[in-house]
């Protein structure tokens, strides 16, 4: 993330990216629900709740390093030149328009696909916005954070270096969170099947 | 960059990754309490922590 020297400047930033992301995330969320609503795939929520948990065992596999594929995406980042388009705030908030769509943008992880494929499957546009939402909230998370961990109000360089340098733990982070869904899924699964 | 501030830095940033993975597992589990879709959203935020450099 590019983050402006100035601390208020930064502030204002980062509150907007993750409103505009917030905004756009909802509203995908919301969106593909409602796909899967009007395709008819809400009625059989066993079936989505079985296939993303076979799916996110796979992707913490692949996280783990046990399987090796590309996950869909589109190999693109965003435009840099916005910052001196449009300044720190007007970039900001086209960064998180641009970024929180999720589509448009590289997919590094697997939690991306499970949430989304969940939000289709169950054909619920409220949880699907909550999913989108919430992987959002965590992915503006890391832009609060990784400043104050790193005790300076590093520019994007040294924040996405640092990170990138750190690749697997963040990919067991990842397969964490994958297993933890996958858990959830089960429990949700067994409590159907129990009639709950 | 600098090494040793880079050191540090990933240092920081994945002690602040074991307790965003504490904090939302224990959320996760409160919320599978009250009701269990809910348990999903932390680990959603969760999952959407490690997205940093896909920027």
């Amino acid at each position: 993330m590019k983050v402006a020297r100035d601390w208020r400047t930064w502030l204002s930033a980062v509150s907007l990216y993750t409103l505009a992301g917030l905004v756009v995330t909802l509203a995908v969320g919301a969106g593909i629900g409602e796909l899967g609503h009007v395709v008819r795939l809400a009625g059989r929520p066993a079936v989505a709740l079985a296939a993303c948990l076979a799916i996110a065992v796979v992707l913490a596999a692949r996280e783990l390093g046990v399987l090796r594929f590309r996950l869909p995406e589109r190999p693109l980042q965003t435009e840099k030149i916005w910052m001196h388009q449009f300044g720190p705030l007007g970039a900001a908030t086209m960064w998180g328009l641009h970024l929180s769509f999720g589509f448009f943008t590289r997919v590094n992880y697997g939690g991306f696909w499970v949430l989304t494929l969940l939000a289709l499957g169950l054909g619920s546009p409220g949880l699907g916005a909550l999913l989108m939402g919430g992987h959002w909230l965590g992915k503006a998370l890391s832009v609060w954070v990784a400043p104050l961990a790193l005790g300076t109000s590093a520019d994007g360089s040294e924040v996405v270096g640092t990170w990138d340098g750190d690749v697997r733990h963040y990919r067991r982070i990842q397969a964490l969170g994958l297993v933890a869904t996958g858990a959830v899924l089960a429990v949700w699964l067994t409590a159907l099947a129990g009639g709950g | 960059m600098d090494t040793t501030v880079g050191s540090i830095g990933t240092d920081r940033l994945r002690i602040a990754g074991y307790v965003v993975a504490g904090v939302a597992l224990v959320a996760a589990v409160g919320a599978g309490t009250v009701d269990l879709p809910l348990a999903l959203l932390p680990l959603a935020v969760l999952l959407g922590w490690s997205h940093l450099h896909s920027v």
